[in-house]
């Protein structure tokens, strides 16, 4: 079997076939991606570490495991990039911050990262994270569709990797949306799974009852192969959960028949760009052709949204750091180190409100999602697409929003409920930028979420049309003509 | 409702002294509005009535 297409072009499942099939080899594959971080990577800044020798060691044992006929499952040779607030044994884990550059290498992989080298994946390398991970600009990273623009955060330079064909899949955490968010403003596919279902033992948290741990990919279906690798209890973790994972490929899907998806209105739409508006217009459409029951629902409580999440967020933050604030504070950039002190200030009393006002939500979530009998909500990931390096505000309707209060209040909802969710592309924005739709469901069920996304993504053909992202797409022409196919 | 605190610099000081976390100008800058807003922010009390928090997120309704 022979290809005509650029090995680093192709998804995780069409790689793993071809594996399968004897026409690729994790060497040729990885040497693929390397090419392509060299032709793009300084354009993008997505990594702050790539490890040539080590996934060259690791390619190497999969490549000889692969000629006596062992396959580990469809990771065995592909390329994943790990967000550095992820431990990789060996390396540093820096967190974005400067408080962290003399950190020592770490002796252990994080949980996520030695599931996925056993399934077969290769470590890549390191991602850029906005600073401790609190943050939606993740500089100095630059977004693959317009390098003017930011790949969002805090997972950006897992984003940005991903989108370019730098790294088949990678691994991102989400407090706010931190998966999601980058995951709409580049175009790729993001998996917040259900709060517990994927181990955080070996990640620097941010707010550890808001954390989740999950995968960025190209495509649904490389997504969900990545989550099934990472998912599972871990006695590292106390908060991870002793739940089998479900089938994430059942074999019958394909029509929603059946299938009740709900439609929130107030907080999604209060503040929303025209594309984005047309863009859940169009998947509504969508899914409905798919046969699914399409239900408004109104869930006024979500307008507590922000006073919860940012509550939370700043007094777990800052009890993290408590350390780091008293002793390093100068090595912490001006942003987050206000967003620490403002949380080591909370009175007890707020922090418990915020406790509470997420407890409302849920509520409200979940009688929203009994009394309409749904099986998932759509809304839009984020309510605009990527904003300028330096831009601080949006305009909606002659309201003008922070970005990070503008991506936070469409992502954040389901890092409260802990829900699972999937972000995917949804088009793209009269500049040619990326938007996107998010599914989430109840919790527990990712393959429902997973199955509505797949015929969503199926039916919406964006996934087609999604590679090579523009900005970056001049540095590929010129070094390989015709790399612009997809597998 | 949740009576708002409106904290100007000299409060975000004081609350600073408090925890013994040293805070020189610029940082009582940037925290202080953030802050602010989090103490400005009003709920009703009858919207919390019944929510004391559980050990334990739990969230399944499945």
């Amino acid at each position: 079997m022979t290809r005509s297409t650029d090995p680093a072009s192709l998804d995780i499942v069409t790689a793993a076939t071809e594996m399968r099939a004897g026409s690729l080899r994790p060497s040729a594959l990885l040497d693929s991606i390397l090419e392509r971080i060299d032709e793009v990577e300084p354009e993008l800044r997505a990594f702050v570490l790539v490890d040539r020798e080590g996934a060259h060691r690791a390619a190497v044992d999969l490549d000889r495991e692969l000629a006596r006929g062992k396959l580990r499952g469809p990771l065995h040779g592909i390329p994943v990039a790990v967000k550095d607030i992820f431990d990789v044994a060996g390396f540093p884990t820096r967190c974005g911050c400067r408080a962290y550059d003399d950190a020592p290498p770490t002796s252990e992989d994080s949980t996520v990262v030695a599931r996925l080298r056993a399934v077969g994946a290769i470590i890549l390398g390191k991602t850029t994270t906005h600073e401790l991970a609190c943050g939606v600009y993740t500089p100095p990273t630059r977004n693959p569709w317009d390098l003017e623009r930011i790949p969002g955060g805090s997972s950006g330079g897992s984003g940005a990797a991903v989108a370019a064909g730098m790294a088949m899949g990678a691994t991102g955490s989400d407090t706010g949306g931190s998966i999601r968010i980058p995951a709409a403003l580049c175009g790729v596919v993001g998996i917040k799974p259900t709060y517990g279902r994927v181990s955080r033992a070996g990640v620097a948290a941010l707010s550890w009852s808001l954390d989740h741990a999950g995968p960025l990919a190209r495509t649904v279906d490389d997504a969900a192969l990545l989550l099934q690798a990472m998912a599972g209890v871990d006695p590292r973790d106390p908060t991870s959960i002793d739940r089998p994972l479900p089938d994430l490929f059942p074999s019958s899907e394909g029509s929603l028949q059946g299938r009740r998806i709900g439609v929130p209105g107030e907080l999604f739409f209060d503040g929303i760009t025209d594309a984005v508006r047309g863009a859940v217009d169009d998947a509504r459409r969508s899914l409905s052709e798919l046969a699914a029951t399409i239900v408004e629902v109104s869930i006024p409580e979500l307008a507590w949204t922000l006073p919860a999440e940012f509550g939370i967020v700043l007094a777990e933050g800052a009890s993290y750091h408590e350390q780091l604030l008293r002793t390093r504070p100068k090595l912490i950039g001006e942003n987050v180190l206000g967003l620490l002190d403002a949380g080591a200030l909370l009175p007890a009393t707020y922090y418990l409100r915020a406790q509470r006002l997420r407890a409302v939500i849920q509520t409200a979530v979940r009688r929203a999602f009994e009394q309409a009998r749904l099986d998932a909500l759509l809304a839009p990931t984020l309510p605009a697409a990527a904003a300028r390096h330096d831009q601080l505000t949006y305009l909606f309707d002659g309201r003008e929003e922070g970005v990070t209060d503008a991506y936070v209040r469409t992502t954040a909802p389901f890092n409260l409920t802990g829900q699972p969710v999937v972000a995917v592309p949804a088009g793209l924005s009269p500049e040619g930028l990326p938007i996107g739709v998010q599914f989430a469901g109840r919790p527990y069920a990712e393959d429902t979420v997973v199955t509505i996304a797949r015929a969503y993504e199926r039916a919406s053909g964006w996934r087609e049309k999604s590679f090579p992202p523009r900005g970056i797409a001049g540095v590929l022409a010129a070094a390989r003509p015709g790399s612009g196919k997809t597998g | 409702m949740t009576a708002p605190i409106a904290p100007d610099a000299a409060l975000v000081r004081q609350l600073a002294a408090a925890v013994r976390l040293v805070l020189n100008d610029e940082r009582i800058a940037q925290a202080q509005p953030i802050l602010a807003a989090q103490l400005g922010i009003s709920v009703p009390a009858e919207l919390l009535v019944g929510t004391e928090p559980a050990t334990h997120f739990d969230v399944d309704w499945a």
